[in-house]
């Protein structure tokens, strides 16, 4: 066993564990952090894969960013009040299925060159060093893959548009929802005691307004 | 210039949001008519282009051909059409009109761009452009608590089904070691196709277009995220994103996996059954009429999908081909699913909810004109002779038979049968009850020329099939 | 050599399992989440290996708009939650949000 191969065992098995306290924990900041663990570890294997700007962006974006976000979230989040409750679905009986899947997964992972046939690029040192180089993959962005370039920025402008748009109002908006909410309840009611349909006298809304 | 209509939508969205912010709030309506004059012009520039002879742009990533042209136009008129009922309900709602009408262009232009792609990685982009923008436009009301509601639960099986998805998409990058799908077809065309990892890689590619377009197991976002989404919404996302799924789903399994197409036709067979049948079953016992739709969208798919298991690669613009079949379904499918949204937006004005059967008494004697296009819409759902929706499932059990699956077609027929109870149902509603109820419908031009034009298409598409199936014919050449 | 692409695969495949089980078995939307990113992290391990054994850059090209497109999803994920939580004071249990039933 090589030295990349010892260094890529030991990251897998951090990785591994870290990933299965993201799953296990009760606390969801637990979950983040071990989560950022395991990014951690995945970019480091992509090092050894020859994926360094890859490597780079995957921690600046996942941990720098995304997992940052998730933080942020629980602090204007009570989370407190979710982790007194019962934390699994009742749903154990998908657990063979998942442990069938994991098996089916793994098998193809092993298996995967003896059958796929397909023959692994003979590449020299200077080569592979080459393949996730900034240079290299500036090179493909901006010339093959502009149009994908392109269309991730408009992707990254919806996200801009649906965060501000949604959670961007506080609370000028507690007013009308608690009216609408009212509303609704009101109509259940309704509906509820007429077994189905109003009658005139309880009428919402003024008559009028009748054509097609 | 391939991507033409593309970029009319794109500075559309863009134009929109700009104007969004700098206009007054009383001027914002004259949105509506900015974005129906971007879309009508990236449909004329798109059908300028059809017949024009097939190429790639953009190194490999999308191709403009006459399957493109084809789901343009799907797709476009999807959105001049939802375009056209939102208004009324978004006014009626004070929802905000510029992010409604950009996040409607975003979604359609990711839409356009999922079925030009012809690269695993610009298909995946524009996917996740459009659902992205649909999550949003989900929860818009948000407000609305059954609104946000329908948004997460849209969002997270979305999410979850984008990352099985793009799993799936790896191995098959791993398998051929090619994003191209043209290139992944002449892999796979080289190699041996009793492979176990290609069937595991259909699978998870299955199960991520699955998600996407509700099939049955798949399915249980679908009537939360219809019912809680505001309905101009709803009716976008029952067709717009599903049709682009499809899409998706023949540039997948057709363009790049059509070698294999005798691995995964009989998968998809069982699929459209388990789905047309569960679907329909449930439709029966709903008394909401959005989730009513919803699973009548569901079991559509399941019927779209029968083009989908019929499909012989190869044999193009066969006259009982699968794929025709398929797509001339879905040109229907649009015009009559949103017809019926539409009415169900417009019998819902002035009322909190307004989406039970009960609403929907004596609207014969109420809004005459409107109940008759309700009762075209359901006809031609059921599949009633003359209507766009007869010859849809026509073509469909044609080719199901035609490849020798008659079972197929047995079970779409039987199911047709069973769909007859739920949809004469509403008109029965319509006709045959009374109420002391006077609920104000709207008055708005543009939600009554949107129920004309649709109205118009569900029947002229019947009446006179054959021009529109050589329009979905000519589409298949591509492949 | 460097490292073998079946080591990469299985760690692949161990993570995106993970992820699978995290979203079915959680109740807590910001932990199913969390397990929906493993699922995207395994995705890119994944491409990377296989990026190498080819010697083709796209599946690194590949990973990269995995991530623009993780994070145009966390930011949007995240605002509807935020809002939807508004709503629900002290609940992030998925099976709680209960007003669309049929």
């Amino acid at each position: 066993m090589n030295a990349p191969t010892a260094v890529f065992i030991v990251l897998a098995a951090v990785a591994v564990v870290s990933s299965l306290n993201v799953i296990l924990r009760r606390n969801p900041v637990h979950s983040a952090i071990f989560l950022a663990l395991t990014i951690l570890c995945l970019a480091g294997e992509f090092v050894l894969l020859n994926a360094e700007f890859i490597a780079a962006t995957e921690v600046i974006v996942y941990a720098g960013a995304i997992i940052v976000l998730f933080l942020f979230t629980m602090m204007l989040l009570d989370i407190r009040g979710g982790m007194r409750t019962r934390q699994f679905q009742n749903q154990f009986g998908l657990a063979a299925p998942i442990a069938v899947l994991l098996v089916a997964l793994l098998g193809a992972a092993v298996g995967a060159i003896n059958i796929s046939g397909l023959p692994a690029a003979a590449l020299s040192t200077l080569q592979a060093a080459q393949l996730g180089s900034v240079q290299n993959l500036g090179q493909e962005l901006y010339s093959n893959f502009l149009l994908p370039f392109e269309l991730a920025s408009l992707v990254l402008t919806v996200g801009l548009i649906g965060a501000i748009g949604l959670a961007g109002h506080g609370a000028e908006d507690r007013e009308e929802q608690v009216r609408i909410e009212e509303a609704l309840e009101f109509d259940t009611k309704v509906r509820a005691k007429e077994g189905g349909h109003l009658e005139p006298e309880e009428e919402l809304v003024p008559a009028g307004g009748h054509h097609a | 210039m391939a991507v033409l209509p593309e970029v009319v939508v794109t500075v559309l969205a863009m134009l929109l949001l700009l104007l969004d912010a700098v206009l007054p709030e009383h001027r914002k309506s004259g949105l509506t008519w900015l974005a129906l004059l971007g879309f009508v012009v990236a449909g004329a520039f798109n059908l300028y282009q059809w017949g024009s002879p097939a190429q790639s742009a953009y190194g490999g990533m999308v191709g403009a051909d006459n399957f493109t042209v084809f789901f343009n136009t799907l797709f476009l008129a999807t959105a001049i059409l939802v375009v056209l009922m939102a208004p009324a309900y978004l006014r009626e709602r004070a929802l905000p009109f510029g992010e409604f009408y950009s996040l409607l262009s975003f979604a359609v232009l990711g839409m356009m761009f999922t079925a030009a792609s012809t690269d695993l990685i610009s298909l995946f982009v524009s996917i996740e452009l459009m659902v992205i923008a649909v999550y949003i436009l989900a929860g818009l009301a948000r407000r609305e608590k059954r609104s946000n509601e329908a948004s997460l639960k849209y969002f997270l099986l979305g999410a979850f089904a984008s990352a099985i998805l793009v799993y799936g998409m790896s191995w098959l990058y791993g398998i051929t070691g090619q994003t191209n799908l043209a290139k992944i077809a002449g892999v796979l065309k080289a190699t041996s196709l009793d492979n176990p990892l290609l069937l595991m890689t259909i699978a998870l590619l299955a199960v991520g277009v699955g998600f996407k377009v509700a099939l049955v197991p798949f399915h249980a976002w679908t009537p939360d995220a219809y019912e809680g989404a505001p309905t101009p919404a709803t009716a976008f996302m029952s067709v717009g994103p599903k049709a682009a799924a499809f899409a998706a789903l023949l540039r997948i399994f057709i363009s790049a996996m059509g070698p294999a197409q005798p691995d995964y036709s009989l998968l998809f067979a069982i699929l459209a059954v388990l789905t047309m049948t569960l679907a329909n079953v449930v439709a029966i016992q709903q008394n909401n009429i959005k989730r009513m739709l919803a699973y009548s969208s569901i079991a559509h798919s399941g019927y779209i999908l029968v083009g989908l298991a019929a499909a012989q690669p190869g044999a193009g613009s066969d006259q009982v081909a699968g794929i025709p079949a398929l797509m001339f379904y879905l040109f229907v499918y649009t015009f009559m699913t949103l017809g019926a949204f539409a009415i169900v937006a417009y019998v819902q004005a002035g009322q909190v909810t307004g989406e039970s059967f009960d609403d929907y008494r004596a609207l014969g004697r109420r809004a005459p004109m409107t109940a008759i296009a309700m009762t075209l819409f359901m006809l031609s759902l059921t599949g009633v002779p003359p209507l766009a929706g007869f010859f849809g499932k026509a073509y469909l059990i044609l080719a199901a038979v035609h490849s020798g699956m008659a079972w197929l077609a047995v079970a779409m027929a039987v199911n047709s049968a069973i769909s007859a109870y739920y949809y004469l149902r509403v008109v029965v509603v319509m006709y045959m009850s009374d109420t002391t109820e006077r609920v104000p419908l709207y008055r708005s031009p543009f939600i009554h020329s949107m129920l004309a034009v649709a109205s118009l298409a569900t029947f002229f598409v019947g009446v006179f099939a054959d021009p529109f199936l050589r329009f979905a014919q000519g589409a298949t050449l591509g492949f | 050599m460097s490292v073998p692409l079946n080591y990469a695969l299985a760690l692949a495949a161990v993570l995106f399992v993970t992820g699978l089980a995290g979203v079915i078995l959680r109740r807590n939307i910001l932990i199913i989440f969390m397990s929906i990113e493993l699922m995207l992290n395994a995705t890119n391990l994944n491409l990377v290996a296989f990026s190498r054994y080819f010697g083709n850059v796209n599946g690194q090209i590949f990973v990269f708009f995995v991530l623009v497109v993780a994070a145009a999803e966390a930011a949007v994920g995240l605002a509807i939650i935020v809002s939807l939580v508004r709503h629900y004071k002290d609940s992030l249990n998925g099976d709680e949000f209960n007003l669309l039933k049929g």
